[in-house]
């Protein structure tokens, strides 16, 4: 009887090791743990900050392939790069003030003014990203998270 | 070995591996930014604002009325 006890310990024991290492592996090397929000976070924020760190890396790292590729990349491109390199900064100031003070007081109205900016951010971006190279837009779409078409 | 202290261990490993998995699980999900974390993005972008790419084609010259 102890003998079967200890048998099935045994297996049990096993069991839930292995059911609790694979659990584990899943969520630390493959992702597939859920991708929430954790408790008492806010998703419109979260996903708020996201964009406006998505937008500035595009519109960053578009600004800096026009600059090393200006010979070739016409005066049309050079032309809209300058109006972003004057524009953007701004828009993310502004993006960025309206979300600090959402997260302050939470009103419609706050939240209203991030999704202006939020927009306004993301047009700039997909802007940025048709002026690319198709090949460079591509991995840009990539980047931003966007399906590539 | 004693069966009750592998039931023992079985269950404190469970509880463990509850716990473990529940810290990781909660490490992975998304979070608003704190205040540190909001200054550490302005300098990252002030960082990237002062680069090259960032200043007009024409450079300093690019107001300059001559």
């Amino acid at each position: 009887m102890k003998q079967r006890i200890a048998r099935l310990a045994m297996v049990f024991l096993a069991l839930s090791l292995t059911v609790g290492l694979t659990f584990t592996a899943c969520g630390v090397l493959t992702g597939c743990a859920s991708n929430s929000v954790a408790e008492g976070h806010d998703p419109f924020v979260v996903e708020a900050e996201k964009d406006i760190r998505t937008a500035f890396h595009v519109v960053d790292g578009f600004l800096a392939w026009e600059n090393a590729n200006r010979a070739v990349a016409g005066p049309e491109v050079t032309a809209f790069a300058d109006t972003l390199r004057l524009s953007f900064p701004g828009y993310l100031t502004s993006a960025q003030s309206v979300l600090r003070a959402y997260k302050e007081n939470r009103t419609a109205e706050g939240r209203a003014s991030v999704m202006t900016w939020l927009e306004t951010l993301n047009a700039a971006m997909l802007q940025a990203v048709q002026h690319l190279p198709e090949k460079d837009a591509k991995v840009a779409y990539r980047a931003a998270g966007n399906p590539v078409k | 070995m004693d069966p009750i202290t592998i039931i023992a261990a079985v269950s404190a490993a469970s509880a463990l591996i509850e716990q473990a998995t529940k810290i990781i699980e909660e490490r992975r999900r998304n979070r608003e930014l704190t205040p540190e974390q909001e200054a550490e993005w302005d300098r990252v972008v002030a960082a990237q604002l002062a680069k090259p790419h960032w200043r007009l084609s024409g450079g300093s010259t690019a107001s300059d009325p001559a």
